[in-house]
Protein backbone atom coordinates (compact mmCIF):
# COMPACT_ATOMS: atom_id res chain seq x y z
CA UNK A 1 0.00 0.00 0.00
CA UNK A 2 1.27 3.82 -0.95
CA UNK A 3 0.76 5.69 2.17
CA UNK A 4 0.84 8.90 1.29
CA UNK A 5 -1.26 8.25 -2.31
CA UNK A 6 -4.06 6.13 -0.47
CA UNK A 7 -4.22 9.71 2.00
CA UNK A 8 -4.72 11.54 -0.58
CA UNK A 9 -7.20 9.23 -2.52
CA UNK A 10 -9.43 9.13 0.26
CA UNK A 11 -9.44 12.47 1.52
CA UNK A 12 -10.63 13.34 -2.12
CA UNK A 13 -13.56 10.77 -2.00
CA UNK A 14 -14.62 11.96 1.19
CA UNK A 15 -15.02 15.86 -0.32
CA UNK A 16 -16.70 14.58 -3.03
CA UNK A 17 -19.30 13.13 -0.49
CA UNK A 18 -19.16 16.32 0.93
CA UNK A 19 -20.17 18.05 -1.89
CA UNK A 20 -23.32 15.42 -2.52
CA UNK A 21 -24.57 16.22 1.32
CA UNK A 22 -23.91 19.95 0.37
CA UNK A 23 -26.28 20.31 -2.65
CA UNK A 24 -28.90 17.80 -1.88
CA UNK A 25 -30.76 19.96 -0.71
CA UNK A 26 -31.45 22.06 -3.38
CA UNK A 27 -31.15 19.43 -5.74
CA UNK A 28 -33.56 17.56 -4.73
CA UNK A 29 -36.66 20.62 -4.45
CA UNK A 30 -37.57 19.66 -7.59
CA UNK A 31 -37.17 17.41 -10.69
CA UNK A 32 -35.62 20.03 -12.82
CA UNK A 33 -32.94 20.80 -10.49
CA UNK A 34 -32.56 16.99 -9.68
CA UNK A 35 -31.94 16.44 -13.40
CA UNK A 36 -31.37 20.27 -14.92
CA UNK A 37 -29.51 22.02 -12.20
CA UNK A 38 -32.37 24.20 -12.58
CA UNK A 39 -31.11 25.17 -16.10
CA UNK A 40 -28.91 27.39 -14.58
CA UNK A 41 -25.34 26.12 -15.65
CA UNK A 42 -23.29 28.60 -17.33
CA UNK A 43 -20.64 28.38 -19.50
CA UNK A 44 -17.27 28.23 -17.84
CA UNK A 45 -18.97 26.04 -15.29
CA UNK A 46 -20.67 23.91 -17.91
CA UNK A 47 -17.85 23.55 -20.02
CA UNK A 48 -15.34 21.89 -17.32
CA UNK A 49 -18.38 20.11 -16.44
CA UNK A 50 -19.00 18.48 -20.01
CA UNK A 51 -15.13 18.06 -20.81
CA UNK A 52 -15.45 16.08 -17.44
CA UNK A 53 -18.56 14.15 -18.36
CA UNK A 54 -17.07 13.37 -21.44
CA UNK A 55 -12.93 12.78 -20.79
CA UNK A 56 -13.43 9.15 -18.70
CA UNK A 57 -11.42 6.36 -17.60
CA UNK A 58 -11.09 5.34 -21.25
CA UNK A 59 -10.02 8.92 -22.30
CA UNK A 60 -6.78 9.18 -20.11
CA UNK A 61 -6.19 5.32 -18.59
CA UNK A 62 -7.68 3.22 -22.11
CA UNK A 63 -5.98 6.06 -24.04
CA UNK A 64 -2.23 5.96 -22.75
CA UNK A 65 -2.58 2.06 -22.00
CA UNK A 66 -4.49 1.21 -25.56
CA UNK A 67 -1.62 3.62 -27.68
CA UNK A 68 1.35 1.67 -25.95
CA UNK A 69 -0.32 -1.57 -26.74
CA UNK A 70 -1.59 -0.76 -29.84
CA UNK A 71 0.95 1.84 -31.11
CA UNK A 72 0.76 5.31 -31.68
CA UNK A 73 -1.59 5.76 -34.12
CA UNK A 74 -4.24 3.76 -32.12
CA UNK A 75 -3.48 6.49 -29.63
CA UNK A 76 -4.23 9.57 -32.20
CA UNK A 77 -7.31 8.03 -33.55
CA UNK A 78 -8.49 8.21 -30.49
CA UNK A 79 -7.13 12.04 -29.41
CA UNK A 80 -8.75 12.95 -33.41
CA UNK A 81 -11.91 11.51 -32.62
CA UNK A 82 -12.76 12.38 -28.48
CA UNK A 83 -11.19 16.11 -29.65
CA UNK A 84 -14.20 15.88 -32.19
CA UNK A 85 -16.78 15.03 -30.59
CA UNK A 86 -17.22 18.70 -29.33
CA UNK A 87 -17.22 20.41 -32.71
CA UNK A 88 -19.34 17.44 -34.12
CA UNK A 89 -21.90 17.90 -31.30
CA UNK A 90 -22.18 21.63 -31.37
CA UNK A 91 -22.44 22.21 -35.00
CA UNK A 92 -25.37 19.01 -35.54
CA UNK A 93 -27.18 19.19 -32.27
CA UNK A 94 -26.35 21.67 -29.44
CA UNK A 95 -28.22 24.87 -29.84
CA UNK A 96 -31.48 23.03 -31.30
CA UNK A 97 -31.52 20.21 -28.69
CA UNK A 98 -31.25 23.00 -25.72
CA UNK A 99 -34.14 24.97 -27.39
CA UNK A 100 -36.49 22.05 -27.56
CA UNK A 101 -36.29 22.56 -23.54
CA UNK A 102 -36.51 18.97 -22.49
CA UNK A 103 -34.18 17.70 -19.54
CA UNK A 104 -33.20 13.88 -20.57
CA UNK A 105 -32.65 11.92 -24.23
CA UNK A 106 -35.98 9.92 -24.18
CA UNK A 107 -37.90 13.12 -23.14
CA UNK A 108 -36.74 14.57 -26.48
CA UNK A 109 -37.81 11.69 -28.37
CA UNK A 110 -41.08 11.62 -26.57
CA UNK A 111 -41.32 15.35 -27.85
CA UNK A 112 -40.49 14.61 -31.24
CA UNK A 113 -41.59 11.23 -32.22
CA UNK A 114 -43.95 9.97 -29.17
CA UNK A 115 -44.04 7.84 -26.32
CA UNK A 116 -43.07 4.48 -28.04
CA UNK A 117 -40.11 5.78 -29.34
CA UNK A 118 -39.47 7.43 -26.10
CA UNK A 119 -40.43 3.86 -24.53
CA UNK A 120 -37.16 2.42 -26.14
CA UNK A 121 -35.30 4.94 -25.82
CA UNK A 122 -35.39 5.07 -22.04
CA UNK A 123 -34.90 1.28 -22.09
CA UNK A 124 -31.47 1.45 -24.36
CA UNK A 125 -30.91 4.52 -22.04
CA UNK A 126 -30.82 2.28 -18.97
CA UNK A 127 -28.87 -0.38 -20.70
CA UNK A 128 -26.31 1.30 -21.90
CA UNK A 129 -25.66 3.27 -19.36
CA UNK A 130 -25.32 0.84 -17.08
CA UNK A 131 -23.09 -1.11 -19.11
CA UNK A 132 -20.87 2.09 -19.78
CA UNK A 133 -20.50 2.40 -16.28
CA UNK A 134 -18.18 -0.79 -16.24
CA UNK A 135 -14.95 0.57 -17.58
CA UNK A 136 -15.31 3.44 -15.52
CA UNK A 137 -15.70 0.62 -12.46
CA UNK A 138 -12.71 -1.36 -13.86
CA UNK A 139 -10.63 1.56 -13.78
CA UNK A 140 -11.35 2.28 -10.36
CA UNK A 141 -10.33 -1.49 -9.18
CA UNK A 142 -7.30 -1.36 -11.12
CA UNK A 143 -6.35 2.02 -9.35
CA UNK A 144 -7.39 0.58 -5.85
CA UNK A 145 -5.96 -2.36 -5.72
CA UNK A 146 -2.91 -0.83 -7.24
CA UNK A 147 -2.81 1.94 -4.97
CA UNK A 148 -4.48 0.88 -1.65
CA UNK A 149 -2.86 -2.42 -1.39
CA UNK A 150 -7.37 -3.90 -1.63
CA UNK A 151 -8.49 -6.67 -3.52
CA UNK A 152 -9.84 -5.60 -6.66
CA UNK A 153 -13.15 -6.36 -6.04
CA UNK A 154 -13.56 -4.40 -2.91
CA UNK A 155 -12.01 -1.32 -4.77
CA UNK A 156 -14.44 -1.48 -6.93
CA UNK A 157 -17.07 -1.67 -4.10
CA UNK A 158 -14.86 1.42 -2.41
CA UNK A 159 -15.43 3.85 -5.27
CA UNK A 160 -18.39 2.55 -6.54
CA UNK A 161 -20.34 3.50 -3.55
CA UNK A 162 -18.68 6.86 -3.33
CA UNK A 163 -19.67 8.44 -6.68
CA UNK A 164 -23.43 6.67 -6.01
CA UNK A 165 -23.39 8.48 -2.85
CA UNK A 166 -23.03 12.30 -3.82
CA UNK A 167 -24.61 11.71 -6.99
CA UNK A 168 -27.36 10.22 -5.90
CA UNK A 169 -27.74 12.98 -3.03
CA UNK A 170 -27.05 16.15 -4.76
CA UNK A 171 -28.04 15.47 -8.59
CA UNK A 172 -27.24 17.43 -11.25
CA UNK A 173 -26.28 19.93 -9.34
CA UNK A 174 -23.74 17.98 -7.20
CA UNK A 175 -22.54 16.23 -10.51
CA UNK A 176 -21.69 19.38 -12.25
CA UNK A 177 -19.36 21.01 -9.15
CA UNK A 178 -17.94 17.82 -8.34
CA UNK A 179 -17.05 17.84 -12.42
CA UNK A 180 -15.89 21.47 -12.17
CA UNK A 181 -13.05 20.40 -9.87
CA UNK A 182 -12.77 17.20 -11.14
CA UNK A 183 -11.71 18.72 -14.50
CA UNK A 184 -9.51 21.23 -13.30
CA UNK A 185 -7.80 18.54 -11.36
CA UNK A 186 -7.29 16.25 -14.21
CA UNK A 187 -6.25 18.95 -16.19
CA UNK A 188 -3.52 20.31 -14.46
CA UNK A 189 -2.50 17.14 -13.03
CA UNK A 190 -1.78 15.99 -16.85
CA UNK A 191 -0.35 19.45 -17.30
CA UNK A 192 2.16 18.44 -14.16
CA UNK A 193 3.06 14.53 -15.49
CA UNK A 194 3.85 15.94 -19.15
CA UNK A 195 5.83 18.69 -17.80
CA UNK A 196 7.78 16.11 -15.38
CA UNK A 197 8.84 13.85 -18.39
CA UNK A 198 9.05 16.34 -20.91
CA UNK A 199 12.09 17.58 -18.06
CA UNK A 200 13.49 14.59 -17.30
CA UNK A 201 13.78 13.36 -21.05
CA UNK A 202 15.18 17.08 -22.16
CA UNK A 203 12.58 17.60 -24.34
CA UNK A 204 9.77 15.73 -26.95
CA UNK A 205 12.37 14.61 -29.78
CA UNK A 206 14.68 12.77 -27.02
CA UNK A 207 11.35 10.99 -25.53
CA UNK A 208 10.44 9.87 -28.71
CA UNK A 209 13.18 8.72 -29.40
CA UNK A 210 13.96 7.13 -26.27
CA UNK A 211 10.42 5.37 -26.67
CA UNK A 212 11.31 4.19 -30.03
CA UNK A 213 14.35 3.09 -29.06
CA UNK A 214 12.46 0.60 -27.08
CA UNK A 215 9.49 0.04 -28.92
CA UNK A 216 10.57 0.00 -32.82
CA UNK A 217 6.80 -0.63 -33.39
CA UNK A 218 5.48 1.86 -31.81
CA UNK A 219 5.09 4.16 -34.35
CA UNK A 220 2.95 1.70 -36.64
CA UNK A 221 -0.35 0.91 -37.90
CA UNK A 222 -0.88 -2.56 -36.23
CA UNK A 223 -4.30 -2.85 -36.43
CA UNK A 224 -6.70 -3.12 -39.92
CA UNK A 225 -8.21 0.04 -40.91
CA UNK A 226 -11.45 -0.96 -39.71
CA UNK A 227 -10.97 -0.99 -36.57
CA UNK A 228 -8.91 2.62 -36.42
CA UNK A 229 -12.36 4.06 -38.46
CA UNK A 230 -14.84 2.02 -36.66
CA UNK A 231 -13.07 3.75 -32.44
CA UNK A 232 -13.16 7.10 -34.88
CA UNK A 233 -17.11 6.71 -35.80
CA UNK A 234 -17.86 5.26 -32.06
CA UNK A 235 -16.34 8.95 -30.41
CA UNK A 236 -17.23 10.97 -32.93
CA UNK A 237 -20.87 10.53 -31.99
CA UNK A 238 -20.57 10.08 -28.38
CA UNK A 239 -21.65 13.46 -27.57
CA UNK A 240 -24.40 13.36 -29.88
CA UNK A 241 -25.64 9.70 -28.95
CA UNK A 242 -24.59 9.89 -24.87
CA UNK A 243 -26.94 10.64 -22.74
CA UNK A 244 -24.92 11.18 -20.05
CA UNK A 245 -23.02 14.35 -22.58
CA UNK A 246 -26.36 15.04 -23.80
CA UNK A 247 -27.37 16.15 -20.32
CA UNK A 248 -25.42 18.58 -19.93
CA UNK A 249 -26.63 20.54 -22.72
CA UNK A 250 -30.10 20.29 -20.73
CA UNK A 251 -28.68 22.06 -18.17
CA UNK A 252 -26.91 25.37 -19.41
CA UNK A 253 -28.80 28.22 -19.23
CA UNK A 254 -29.52 28.74 -22.94
CA UNK A 255 -28.54 27.63 -26.51
CA UNK A 256 -25.73 30.20 -26.39
CA UNK A 257 -24.50 29.03 -23.16
CA UNK A 258 -24.64 25.83 -24.46
CA UNK A 259 -22.18 26.07 -27.44
CA UNK A 260 -19.73 28.25 -25.44
CA UNK A 261 -19.81 25.05 -23.02
CA UNK A 262 -18.76 22.93 -25.86
CA UNK A 263 -15.84 25.42 -26.98
CA UNK A 264 -14.42 25.70 -23.63
CA UNK A 265 -14.57 21.37 -22.90
CA UNK A 266 -13.22 21.45 -26.50
CA UNK A 267 -9.75 23.14 -25.63
CA UNK A 268 -9.38 21.04 -22.51
CA UNK A 269 -9.66 18.11 -24.63
CA UNK A 270 -7.78 19.10 -27.14
CA UNK A 271 -4.84 19.72 -24.01
CA UNK A 272 -5.69 16.88 -21.92
CA UNK A 273 -4.51 14.27 -25.13
CA UNK A 274 -1.25 16.40 -25.59
CA UNK A 275 -0.74 15.72 -21.89
CA UNK A 276 -1.39 11.99 -23.01
CA UNK A 277 0.91 11.65 -26.03
CA UNK A 278 3.93 12.55 -23.45
CA UNK A 279 2.68 9.76 -21.73
CA UNK A 280 2.25 7.13 -24.44
CA UNK A 281 5.72 7.69 -25.22
CA UNK A 282 6.78 7.59 -21.52
CA UNK A 283 4.48 4.30 -20.87
CA UNK A 284 6.74 2.64 -23.91
CA UNK A 285 10.12 3.69 -22.87
CA UNK A 286 9.40 1.82 -19.79
CA UNK A 287 9.66 -1.05 -21.43
CA UNK A 288 7.64 -2.83 -18.90
CA UNK A 289 4.56 -2.99 -20.64
CA UNK A 290 4.95 -7.14 -21.44
CA UNK A 291 5.18 -7.72 -18.23
CA UNK A 292 1.63 -6.43 -16.89
CA UNK A 293 -1.38 -8.07 -16.37
CA UNK A 294 -3.29 -5.53 -18.20
CA UNK A 295 -2.05 -2.97 -20.20
CA UNK A 296 -4.13 -0.16 -18.67
CA UNK A 297 -2.02 -0.10 -15.84
CA UNK A 298 0.23 1.47 -17.50
CA UNK A 299 -0.96 4.90 -16.83
CA UNK A 300 -0.13 4.52 -13.09
CA UNK A 301 3.49 2.72 -14.17
CA UNK A 302 4.07 5.98 -15.55
CA UNK A 303 2.88 8.65 -12.30
CA UNK A 304 4.89 6.66 -10.65
CA UNK A 305 7.98 6.28 -12.36
CA UNK A 306 8.38 10.21 -12.85
CA UNK A 307 6.36 11.75 -9.73
CA UNK A 308 7.36 12.21 -6.21
CA UNK A 309 4.36 10.22 -4.11
CA UNK A 310 2.83 13.14 -2.77
CA UNK A 311 2.20 14.61 -6.81
CA UNK A 312 1.52 10.54 -7.87
CA UNK A 313 -1.47 11.06 -5.27
CA UNK A 314 -2.71 13.89 -6.77
CA UNK A 315 -3.17 12.17 -9.80
CA UNK A 316 -4.11 9.59 -9.00
CA UNK A 317 -7.00 11.48 -7.58
CA UNK A 318 -7.30 12.83 -11.06
CA UNK A 319 -7.83 10.03 -12.78
CA UNK A 320 -10.52 8.85 -10.11
CA UNK A 321 -12.20 12.24 -11.17
CA UNK A 322 -12.27 11.06 -14.74
CA UNK A 323 -13.69 7.90 -13.82
CA UNK A 324 -16.16 9.66 -11.13
CA UNK A 325 -17.14 12.52 -13.39
CA UNK A 326 -18.32 10.23 -16.27
CA UNK A 327 -19.58 7.43 -13.81
CA UNK A 328 -21.79 10.13 -11.98
CA UNK A 329 -23.25 11.21 -15.64
CA UNK A 330 -24.09 8.04 -16.28
CA UNK A 331 -25.53 7.19 -13.08
CA UNK A 332 -27.93 10.16 -13.45
CA UNK A 333 -28.78 8.98 -16.73
CA UNK A 334 -29.84 5.85 -15.98
CA UNK A 335 -32.11 7.62 -13.14
CA UNK A 336 -33.41 10.03 -15.05
CA UNK A 337 -34.28 7.24 -17.46
CA UNK A 338 -36.76 4.68 -15.03
CA UNK A 339 -37.73 7.70 -12.83
CA UNK A 340 -38.53 10.40 -15.31
CA UNK A 341 -39.13 8.31 -18.08
CA UNK A 342 -40.20 5.63 -18.09
CA UNK A 343 -42.24 5.69 -14.53
CA UNK A 344 -43.56 8.85 -14.71
CA UNK A 345 -43.47 9.14 -18.78
CA UNK A 346 -45.97 5.64 -18.53
CA UNK A 347 -46.80 3.96 -15.42
CA UNK A 348 -47.94 7.17 -13.39
CA UNK A 349 -47.93 10.59 -15.23
CA UNK A 350 -49.38 12.03 -11.84
CA UNK A 351 -46.88 11.61 -9.73
CA UNK A 352 -45.88 13.66 -7.49
CA UNK A 353 -41.93 15.19 -8.11
CA UNK A 354 -40.68 13.85 -4.58
CA UNK A 355 -41.73 10.82 -5.47
CA UNK A 356 -39.70 10.64 -8.96
CA UNK A 357 -36.75 12.08 -7.33
CA UNK A 358 -36.54 9.34 -4.62
CA UNK A 359 -37.39 6.44 -7.02
CA UNK A 360 -34.53 8.30 -9.18
CA UNK A 361 -32.06 8.11 -5.72
CA UNK A 362 -33.15 3.96 -5.30
CA UNK A 363 -32.13 3.51 -9.03
CA UNK A 364 -28.76 4.74 -8.92
CA UNK A 365 -28.01 2.50 -6.12
CA UNK A 366 -29.82 -0.31 -8.29
CA UNK A 367 -27.19 0.40 -11.63
CA UNK A 368 -24.31 0.87 -9.22
CA UNK A 369 -24.83 -2.34 -8.03
CA UNK A 370 -25.35 -3.98 -11.23
CA UNK A 371 -22.57 -2.04 -12.84
CA UNK A 372 -20.13 -3.43 -9.95
CA UNK A 373 -21.32 -7.08 -10.42
CA UNK A 374 -20.37 -7.16 -14.14
CA UNK A 375 -16.94 -4.64 -13.59
CA UNK A 376 -16.21 -8.05 -10.74
CA UNK A 377 -14.69 -9.81 -14.05
CA UNK A 378 -14.42 -7.08 -16.67
CA UNK A 379 -15.00 -8.44 -20.24
CA UNK A 380 -11.87 -6.96 -21.67
CA UNK A 381 -9.49 -3.85 -22.20
CA UNK A 382 -11.03 -0.68 -21.20
CA UNK A 383 -10.70 1.61 -24.33
CA UNK A 384 -12.61 -1.58 -25.78
CA UNK A 385 -15.39 -1.85 -23.62
CA UNK A 386 -16.25 2.10 -24.24
CA UNK A 387 -15.94 1.37 -27.73
CA UNK A 388 -18.44 -1.05 -27.86
CA UNK A 389 -20.67 1.27 -25.99
CA UNK A 390 -20.22 3.94 -27.90
CA UNK A 391 -20.96 1.85 -31.00
CA UNK A 392 -24.20 0.44 -30.08
CA UNK A 393 -25.34 4.18 -28.89
CA UNK A 394 -24.24 5.08 -32.42
CA UNK A 395 -26.11 2.35 -34.08
CA UNK A 396 -29.23 2.87 -32.01
CA UNK A 397 -29.89 6.81 -31.13
CA UNK A 398 -27.37 8.41 -33.84
CA UNK A 399 -29.96 8.97 -36.86
CA UNK A 400 -33.06 9.36 -34.93
CA UNK A 401 -31.52 11.72 -33.14
CA UNK A 402 -29.63 14.13 -35.69
CA UNK A 403 -32.80 13.15 -38.31
CA UNK A 404 -35.39 14.50 -35.56
CA UNK A 405 -33.50 17.85 -35.79
CA UNK A 406 -32.64 18.10 -39.27
CA UNK A 407 -35.10 16.33 -41.33
CA UNK A 408 -39.05 17.20 -40.88
CA UNK A 409 -40.30 14.55 -42.26
CA UNK A 410 -38.29 12.02 -39.84
CA UNK A 411 -41.55 10.09 -38.02
CA UNK A 412 -42.00 7.95 -34.89
CA UNK A 413 -41.79 4.64 -36.87
CA UNK A 414 -38.82 5.83 -38.82
CA UNK A 415 -37.12 6.60 -35.42
CA UNK A 416 -38.18 2.92 -34.26
CA UNK A 417 -37.08 1.18 -36.97
CA UNK A 418 -33.82 2.73 -37.08
CA UNK A 419 -33.10 1.88 -33.50
CA UNK A 420 -34.13 -1.28 -32.95
CA UNK A 421 -32.97 -2.77 -36.44
CA UNK A 422 -29.23 -0.79 -36.11
CA UNK A 423 -29.34 -1.98 -32.25
CA UNK A 424 -30.16 -5.40 -33.84
CA UNK A 425 -27.62 -5.41 -36.38
CA UNK A 426 -25.23 -3.94 -33.56
CA UNK A 427 -25.63 -7.04 -31.29
CA UNK A 428 -25.49 -9.52 -34.37
CA UNK A 429 -22.29 -8.05 -35.21
CA UNK A 430 -20.66 -7.86 -32.10
CA UNK A 431 -21.50 -11.39 -30.91
CA UNK A 432 -20.96 -13.05 -34.19
CA UNK A 433 -17.05 -11.30 -34.13
CA UNK A 434 -17.42 -11.42 -37.91
CA UNK A 435 -15.34 -7.72 -37.78
CA UNK A 436 -11.84 -5.77 -36.51
CA UNK A 437 -12.13 -5.06 -33.62
CA UNK A 438 -14.54 -2.55 -32.60
CA UNK A 439 -15.56 -2.12 -36.27
CA UNK A 440 -19.51 -2.99 -36.10
CA UNK A 441 -20.97 0.53 -36.27
CA UNK A 442 -19.29 0.95 -39.42
CA UNK A 443 -22.39 -1.31 -40.94
CA UNK A 444 -25.07 -1.33 -37.94
CA UNK A 445 -25.25 3.20 -37.70
CA UNK A 446 -25.75 3.01 -41.78
CA UNK A 447 -28.53 -0.42 -41.32
CA UNK A 448 -29.70 2.72 -38.66
CA UNK A 449 -29.67 5.12 -41.05
CA UNK A 450 -31.47 3.55 -44.19
CA UNK A 451 -34.27 2.30 -42.42
CA UNK A 452 -35.11 5.39 -40.28
CA UNK A 453 -34.99 7.29 -43.56
CA UNK A 454 -36.95 4.24 -45.99
CA UNK A 455 -39.43 3.81 -43.08
CA UNK A 456 -40.06 7.34 -42.86
CA UNK A 457 -40.87 8.01 -46.33
CA UNK A 458 -43.41 4.74 -46.53
CA UNK A 459 -45.40 5.87 -43.56
CA UNK A 460 -47.31 8.74 -43.00
CA UNK A 461 -45.46 12.37 -42.23
CA UNK A 462 -45.40 13.86 -38.34
CA UNK A 463 -48.48 16.45 -37.88
CA UNK A 464 -47.96 19.84 -38.57
CA UNK A 465 -47.33 20.72 -35.02
CA UNK A 466 -44.52 18.68 -35.10
CA UNK A 467 -43.05 20.27 -38.04
CA UNK A 468 -43.60 23.61 -36.84
CA UNK A 469 -41.37 22.78 -33.57
CA UNK A 470 -38.80 21.62 -35.40
CA UNK A 471 -38.84 24.77 -37.29
CA UNK A 472 -38.34 26.66 -34.10
CA UNK A 473 -35.54 24.33 -32.58
CA UNK A 474 -33.51 26.37 -35.12
CA UNK A 475 -34.85 29.77 -34.72
CA UNK A 476 -32.10 31.79 -33.36
CA UNK A 477 -34.07 34.27 -33.66
CA UNK A 478 -35.18 33.12 -30.14
CA UNK A 479 -31.74 33.10 -29.06
CA UNK A 480 -31.17 36.27 -29.84
CA UNK A 481 -34.39 37.33 -27.89
CA UNK A 482 -32.97 35.83 -24.57
CA UNK A 483 -29.31 37.05 -24.86
CA UNK B 1 -46.66 37.68 -46.44
CA UNK B 2 -46.15 34.10 -45.50
CA UNK B 3 -42.33 33.85 -43.47
CA UNK B 4 -40.02 31.51 -44.82
CA UNK B 5 -39.87 28.55 -42.09
CA UNK B 6 -36.71 27.71 -40.32
CA UNK B 7 -35.99 24.68 -41.48
CA UNK B 8 -35.49 24.34 -45.90
CA UNK B 9 -33.10 22.74 -47.88
CA UNK B 10 -31.48 26.52 -48.99
CA UNK B 11 -31.41 26.91 -44.87
CA UNK B 12 -29.77 23.86 -43.95
CA UNK B 13 -27.22 24.57 -46.38
CA UNK B 14 -26.08 27.84 -45.32
CA UNK B 15 -26.65 26.98 -41.71
CA UNK B 16 -22.67 27.84 -39.96
CA UNK B 17 -23.14 24.36 -38.18
CA UNK B 18 -23.38 22.05 -41.22
CA UNK B 19 -21.03 24.62 -43.15
CA UNK B 20 -17.87 23.46 -40.22
CA UNK B 21 -19.63 20.14 -39.77
CA UNK B 22 -19.09 20.16 -43.95
CA UNK B 23 -15.32 21.25 -43.06
CA UNK B 24 -14.61 18.33 -40.24
CA UNK B 25 -15.80 15.74 -41.91
CA UNK B 26 -13.64 16.56 -45.16
CA UNK B 27 -10.61 16.69 -42.86
CA UNK B 28 -11.82 12.87 -41.56
CA UNK B 29 -11.99 11.89 -45.67
CA UNK B 30 -9.04 12.79 -46.33
CA UNK B 31 -6.77 10.96 -43.68
CA UNK B 32 -9.08 7.97 -43.58
CA UNK B 33 -8.93 8.21 -47.54
CA UNK B 34 -5.57 8.34 -47.87
CA UNK B 35 -4.70 6.75 -44.81
CA UNK B 36 -0.57 6.84 -45.67
CA UNK B 37 0.67 4.28 -42.91
CA UNK B 38 3.95 3.46 -45.05
CA UNK B 39 4.71 7.37 -44.81
CA UNK B 40 6.95 7.80 -41.72
CA UNK B 41 8.15 11.25 -40.36
CA UNK B 42 10.55 11.22 -37.52
CA UNK B 43 9.69 6.97 -37.36
CA UNK B 44 6.19 7.65 -37.19
CA UNK B 45 3.56 6.77 -39.47
CA UNK B 46 2.16 10.20 -41.13
CA UNK B 47 -1.24 9.14 -40.31
CA UNK B 48 -0.31 9.61 -37.14
CA UNK B 49 0.75 12.96 -37.21
CA UNK B 50 -2.20 13.54 -39.45
CA UNK B 51 -4.62 13.06 -36.35
CA UNK B 52 -2.69 14.61 -34.18
CA UNK B 53 -2.68 17.77 -35.91
CA UNK B 54 -6.62 17.87 -35.78
CA UNK B 55 -6.44 18.47 -32.34
CA UNK B 56 -6.46 22.29 -32.83
CA UNK B 57 -8.17 22.33 -35.95
CA UNK B 58 -10.72 21.16 -34.00
CA UNK B 59 -11.31 23.62 -31.48
CA UNK B 60 -10.67 26.26 -34.22
CA UNK B 61 -13.83 25.25 -35.79
CA UNK B 62 -15.43 24.99 -32.20
CA UNK B 63 -14.31 28.73 -31.28
CA UNK B 64 -15.16 29.86 -34.97
CA UNK B 65 -18.93 28.38 -34.94
CA UNK B 66 -19.33 30.39 -31.28
CA UNK B 67 -18.80 33.39 -32.93
CA UNK B 68 -19.94 33.27 -35.86
CA UNK B 69 -24.05 32.41 -34.29
CA UNK B 70 -23.46 35.46 -31.67
CA UNK B 71 -23.07 37.51 -34.66
CA UNK B 72 -25.63 36.14 -36.74
CA UNK B 73 -28.24 36.75 -33.16
CA UNK B 74 -26.85 40.15 -32.64
CA UNK B 75 -27.82 40.56 -36.34
CA UNK B 76 -31.36 39.02 -35.98
CA UNK B 77 -31.37 41.20 -32.44
CA UNK B 78 -30.66 44.15 -34.40
CA UNK B 79 -33.81 43.32 -36.83
CA UNK B 80 -36.52 42.44 -33.91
Amino acid sequence: MQVQESIIIVVYLVLMIIMGLYFARRAQSSEDDYWSAGRRINSFVGGVALFAAIASASSLMGAVGGGVELGLPFFMTYAFAATAILPFTVFLISGQIRRAGVRTMPEYFKVRYGRSVAGVAALIVVVAMTFYMVPQLTASGLIGQYVLGIDYGLAVLLFGAGFTLYAALGGMWAITYTDLIQGIIMLGGLAIVATAIWVHHAGPANLLSDALAVDPELGSVTQHWMTYFGIFLAFLWFGVISPSAVMRNFAAKSAKVARRSAFIASIFYAAIFTCGFFMVLAGAGLGIAGELDNTDMIFLQVLEFYLPPIVAGILMAALISAIMSSADAMLLAISAGVSQDLFKGFIRPQAREKTVVRLGIVVMFIAAGVGMWIAWDPPGLIAIMVGWVGGALLSTFGFPVVLGIWWKRANAPGALAGMLGGGIAFIVLVSGDFFALVAEPIIAAPISLVLTVVVSLLTSPPTAETRAMVDLWHSEERDAESV
Amino acid sequence: MTQEPYLTPKRIASDPGMILLAVLLLMSAVIFIWWPTEVYVAEVSLVAWLMFATLPVSVFLTGYYVVWMERRESAALSHL
